[in-house]
């Protein structure tokens, strides 16, 4: 394979974005053709390397390294590197990216900046692909933070609502704090094992068996890691932007905040499996902060009732599910989920968008027997729909079981219990949407409602396609087996138990939907009556933004204010302080030198004044007056002289 | 001929190809005020490009002085005309001279008195190339003190309400802390038995450990002041909120980087020890500059001012870098010390393009402004983002090398653990950098479009053609740090190299 390949998938993304930004508006469709041909030959690339990898031996890697910088004796490099794991993601990341540029022509026809959307997109292209490709930490903390920006953008493209730049200002500073950790982590790595490379690090932390010194720096490594990928990944505590983060045009919200983005910290800390499998007490945070993240949005999704915010706080708990595999030693499952939840989450989002396209409204309280208006919508939402409960054979099924049985096998029983009880909350709230939106009573909006137009339900019909057959490389026979997606270490045998398990859930938790929200044999109200506090809670999300923002933010500002006052006060009152005392003490010196220096001056000529004043009275000029003045000084002297003598 | 008289003194055409500017200057009459502007412009465009051919001359595999040049002066005190360039200065150097002049080229919003502005505007050009050049203590502070004349003037008569004031600190501040080097300048030549102040042969002397630290600490209030660094900067919001906009890019991009300049090419060179002594306060206040600087400006709600502490903030990593003593600390040191000039210049010519405007710089006062004026802001927004540390543009390189260099201080210092915690706490600063920077462009361009200032035309020409080189420095640097690196490397290695080898005879 040639260094061009992957430059030409991460690259010509980046170059479309700086065509449409000073090309943009005189370019066919504004721009949006520049953006759709460059994702598009991106994604033939992309496609050619993973038949190309899948045509290799397994443990095929391509590594590209490119000299960037030297500093004293120590060369940064950069560099792309090639397996069937980064193949994958690829190919994933520029499909999805591919069709929802696609799909965006329609979205957002007539928008303003419609133009500036399109540039943004490929941005965030590059970012994203630059992340996945990437063959050492620096490089992907560059595209980390770059995939940040596009995504602050897009979520704040319509800036004009304050919900929506708070919205983009929050997500960026949220990923920071993550990011944080992260930069720590890299810099662990780096003082520790002199190397940012993926190659190096990881053939250390496999050697660290033998060398325990290593331990320290590996669990810092790791654990900065693992910030990052809680940030990225909104995974607790730093989940709070997400959900958010839905200001965002609805493709946007499909692109970057369910199917790529936030998955690339799921694929960070899958890409460094041999750095956790060191440090099993980082691992397993890993594996409960996914499991607990799983279901503790999972709760909260059941309550939403913006269309867009059940399929965030979803996107949220599966990628709690991946988190949770990855952590108990299941990368190849974490990256398998990713990549079948990408296209079954983006299909669900777009198909969100179809809806409030036609209803314009996000709310639904205001939807309901929607799949008459819109079939096409409709039928690939519940395929997205089967997908995401895991309901078989839709790709869901598969990958998600994967992870169970990834779970139950390393042994994680309680983490198992959780996977299991979130998996009957997913088809629950996952059916709950569907059959608020699409069926039951026509609402007035719904009456209005059209089909949404080709250039969107195209996109859908494709994304269903693959939001079914995606999981069915893991049915043995079939191919090589989702192992092929990623590593080699796949456990053998499918478990039918698990599976029989699996399946038994999900339609527990469909059924429990139709009889509560479609056949309505148990009233909602009396549900949310007799659980009032519970639903309370999850209304209130736990309060987790009120606790943030009383316990982080205002304290913060505040303590930012008081070092103001503290600097306008203090120090620069220390400094104007000596500027005034000098200033008083050079006039208590100028009063000084006035009255007693310049005084005794002053003084000395006085006296002279005064006795030439005394004295002038003797300068008669009568002689007569001399000479008695004299005849008395000379009998003063003869009398003193005979006294004395 | 060519080489006799231009090639082998490029470096006393670069400094004083402003002052022949003056003189032209004096010739014109002040009604003219386009010839004035343009002669400006024009000498400072030609110190410009002969500092292109100077870098272009410029050996960067040699860690050696280049360019140099010697004259003696005043023989009986060792004083001589000594000049030449390094790996160190000579992107400052060219920084210096290309803020100049795209600085010359904003002033053009200077209305009265321009005769005398830019007069005391090439003057002050001149003073800052000479401290960068200058190889001789004395020559060094005499330079020194040439920029500080001026600046008080360009403060105190072109400047805001508060301009007396803001100049009479500004001068008085720095001026305590110049002379308080210059004591110390004093105590090099008496105790170096040579008699000389030439930096070289002063930097090849050893002097005792007691004596350095004293000398150090002298130079170092000096320095400190000019940084600035924590609790020595609050001159500087003063200062920048006062000044007139092209004052303020200098002052930012390049006046600062003299103290930074002057701690790495005295301090460091000639009384290493004492370096190497205060290398651990000088990391907590490199710490303490940065989150310290950060949240300051977080709570203004001037724009110049906010982006005047984040100088103190971002000034903070170049201490950091320059405490650890490792390659990769120095050379993000430097980086630091070039993109934060580029950056802040750039920013507080935006802030004066708003100015110009509005006439006011109240962060909260805007609101809607991305709609009035798209190209402004997506020019504010990429210098915002260049200067919070976004990777693809310069202001993160040099951040990133500074905490990775940090991260591991050089063996010498033995002081890994102590370095560590302080890198960790710094690091924490991009969260809060990030916060008070796009809070700010929230606040200015978001939002529902603000009535009053409907009317504000866009960015000009004019003011397009002075940001836009900044901006393709930004991305070139960001993307090809070698464009610097190669060219300070060598210097480096044998600076950090010169001064671990003291430590503890290692």
């Amino acid at each position: 394979m040639s260094f061009w390949i992957p430059l030409g998938i991460v690259a010509l993304p980046i170059l479309g974005f700086a065509l449409i930004i000073f090309f943009g508006k005189k370019l066919p469709l504004k721009g949006a053709s520049v953006g759709i041909s460059a994702l598009g030959a991106s994604f033939l690339l992309s496609l050619w390397c993973f038949i190309h990898m899948q045509g290799a031996p397994a443990d095929t890697a391509y590594n590209f390294n490119l000299d960037w910088v030297v500093f004293g004796n120590f060369t940064v490099t950069l560099g792309f590197l090639i397996d069937r794991f980064s193949a994958t993601m690829m190919l994933t990341v520029s499909l999805v990216a591919w069709l929802i540029h696609i799909y965006s022509v329609g979205y957002m026809h007539g928008d303003r900046r419609f133009t500036t959307y399109f540039a943004y997109l490929g941005l965030f292209t590059t970012s994203m692909l630059g992340i996945v490709t990437a063959n050492n930490f620096f490089q992907v903390f560059i595209f980390w933070e770059l995939v940040g920006l596009s995504s602050y953008l897009l979520i704040g493209f319509w800036y004009e609502k304050k919900s929506a730049a708070d919205a983009g200002k929050k997500a960026f500073i949220v990923n920071r704090i993550g990011d944080f950790g992260f930069l720590v982590g890299i810099l662990a790595l780096f003082a520790g094992l002199g190397t940012f490379s993926f190659q190096e690090i990881f053939s250390a932390a496999e050697g660290a068996v033998h060398n325990p010194a290593l331990y320290p720096i590996l669990a810092v490594g790791a654990f900065g890691v693992l910030c990052g990928a809680v940030g990225k990944s909104a995974q607790l505590p730093l989940h709070v932007w997400l959900p958010d983060a839905m200001e965002g045009p609805t493709p946007v919200s499909a692109l970057i905040h369910a199917a790529t983005m936030v998955a690339a910290g799921v694929y960070l800390v899958a890409r460094c499996f041999p750095l956790f499998s060191a440090v099993p007490n980082v691992a397993e945070v890993v594996a409960w902060t996914g499991g607990l993240t799983a279901i503790f949005s999972a709760t909260i999704a059941i309550v939403q009732v913006d269309i867009k915010r059940v399929l965030a706080y979803s996107t949220v708990s599966q990628l709690g599910f991946m988190m949770m595999a990855a952590g108990v030693g299941s990368d190849t499952a974490a990256i398998f989920h990713l990549t079948t939840h990408a296209f079954f989450k983006a299909l669900l989002f777009l198909g969100a968008g179809s809806v409030i396209y036609a209803l314009h409204t996000n709310d639904l309280r205001e939807m309901g027997g929607l799949y008459k208006k819109m079939k096409t919508t409709a039928i690939t939402f519940i395929v997205g729909g089967l997908a995401l409960a895991g309901f078989p054979p839709f790709s869901g099924f598969f990958s998600k079981d994967e992870i169970l049985a990834s779970v139950w096998e390393s042994g994680h029983y309680a983490l198992f219990a959780i996977a299991a009880i979130t998996a009957f909350l997913t088809a629950l709230y996952t059916f709950r949407l569907i059959f608020l939106a699409f069926f039951g009573k026509e609402s007035e909006a719904a009456s209005q409602a059209h089909e949404s137009p080709k250039v969107m339900t195209v996109p859908l019909v494709v994304l269903g396609f693959f939001a079914l057959v995606a999981g069915w490389i893991a049915i043995p026979g079939l191919g090589k087996g989702f192992a092929g997606l990623a590593h080699t270490h796949h456990h053998g045998e499918p478990n039918w138990m698990l599976m029989g398990v699996s399946v038994l859930i999900v339609t527990m938790g469909i059924f429990t939907a139709w009889v509560i929200f479609h056949k309505r044999w148990i009233s909602k109200e009396r549900l949310y009556n007799s659980f009032y506090y519970i639903a309370k809670i999850l209304e209130a999300k736990y309060w987790f933004d009120e606790l943030y923002h009383y316990c982080v933010v205002k304290p913060l500002l505040w303590f930012s204010r008081f070092c103001r006052i503290f600097d306008l006060r203090v120090i620069d009152g220390a400094v104007n302080a000596v500027g005034y005392l000098t200033v008083a003490a050079s006039k208590a010196e100028g009063s000084f030198d006035l009255k007693v220096i310049d005084g005794a001056v002053d003084g000395t000529g006085w006296l002279v004044r005064f006795l030439g004043r005394i004295f002038r009275r003797f300068q008669t000029g009568q002689v007569q007056e001399y000479i008695i003045l004299v005849s008395i000084a000379v009998l003063a002297i003869v009398v003193v002289g005979v006294f004395l003598f | 001929m060519l080489e006799t008289v231009f090639l082998n003194h490029i470096l006393s055409w670069i400094v004083f190809t402003p002052v022949i500017g003056i003189i032209v200057l004096f010739f014109i009459p002040k009604e003219k005020t386009r010839a004035l502007q343009w002669v400006s412009v024009l000498a400072t465009f030609i110190a410009f490009v002969l500092s292109a051919i100077l870098w272009y001359r410029f050996q960067p595999s040699s860690a050696e002085m280049q360019a140099v040049e010697y004259a003696t002066w005043i023989p009986q005190f060792g004083i001589g005309y000594s000049m030449g360039v390094d790996g160190i200065s000579m992107p400052l150097v060219v920084l210096t001279t290309l803020l100049s002049f795209l600085a010359a080229v904003a002033s053009f919003s200077i209305k009265e008195r321009i005769k005398e502005y830019y007069i005391l505007y090439l003057l002050l050009v001149t003073g800052m190339l000479g401290v960068f050049v200058s190889l001789d203590l004395v020559l060094f502070y005499v330079f020194w003190e040439v920029v500080l004349v001026p600046m008080y003037f360009l403060i105190g008569i072109w400047g805001g309400a508060r301009r007396e004031y803001a100049a009479i600190k500004f001068f008085l501040y720095t001026l305590l802390g110049s002379v308080v080097m210059l004591l110390g300048i004093l105590a090099l030549f008496f105790k170096g038995g040579a008699e000389t102040f030439n930096m070289l042969e002063l930097g090849a002397k050893n002097f005792g450990l007691q004596f350095q630290i004293i000398v150090y600490l002298a130079l170092f209030l000096g320095f400190a002041i000019k940084v600035p660094i924590f609790p020595f900067h609050t001159w500087l919001p003063d200062a920048h909120v006062e000044a007139p906009t092209a004052i303020s890019v200098l002052l930012a991009g390049v006046l600062l980087k003299m103290g930074a300049y002057g701690i790495l090419r005295i301090s460091y060179s000639i009384v290493p020890n004492g370096a190497l002594w205060f290398a651990l306060p000088l990391a907590i206040l490199g710490l303490i500059n940065i989150i310290y600087g950060a949240l300051v400006a977080m709570a203004q709600k001037d724009m110049k001012k906010l982006v005047a502490y984040s100088s103190v903030s971002h000034m903070g990593y170049v201490l950091l870098g320059i405490a650890a003593l490792t390659y990769m600390g120095f050379n993000g040191a430097v980086l630091q010390m070039f993109n934060h000039g580029i950056i802040t210049g750039a920013l507080f010519l935006l802030v004066g393009v708003i100015y110009d405007r509005a006439h006011v710089r109240q962060i909260d006062g805007f609101g809607g402004l991305a709609r009035t004026m798209p190209i402004f802001a997506g020019v504010m927004s990429f210098s915002c983002f260049a200067s919070l540390g976004l990777p693809g543009l310069s202001g993160f390189i040099g951040e990133f090398f500074c905490l990775v260099g940090a991260f591991k201080p050089n063996a010498a210092l033995s002081m890994d653990f102590a370095f560590k915690a302080i890198v960790i706490a710094s690091a924490s600063g991009i969260v809060i950098t990030a916060g008070y920077f796009l809070w700010m462009l929230q606040r200015i361009f978001m939002g529902k479009e603000n009535e009053k200032w409907k009317k504000l035309p866009d960015i000009s020409g004019r003011e397009l053609f002075t940001i836009i080189p900044l901006m393709i420095l930004m991305l070139l640097i960001g993307i090809w740090p070698r464009l610097l690196v190669d060219v300070m490397n060598p210097t480096i290695i044998r600076m950090v190299d010169f001064v671990a080898s003291l430590a503890g005879g290692k």
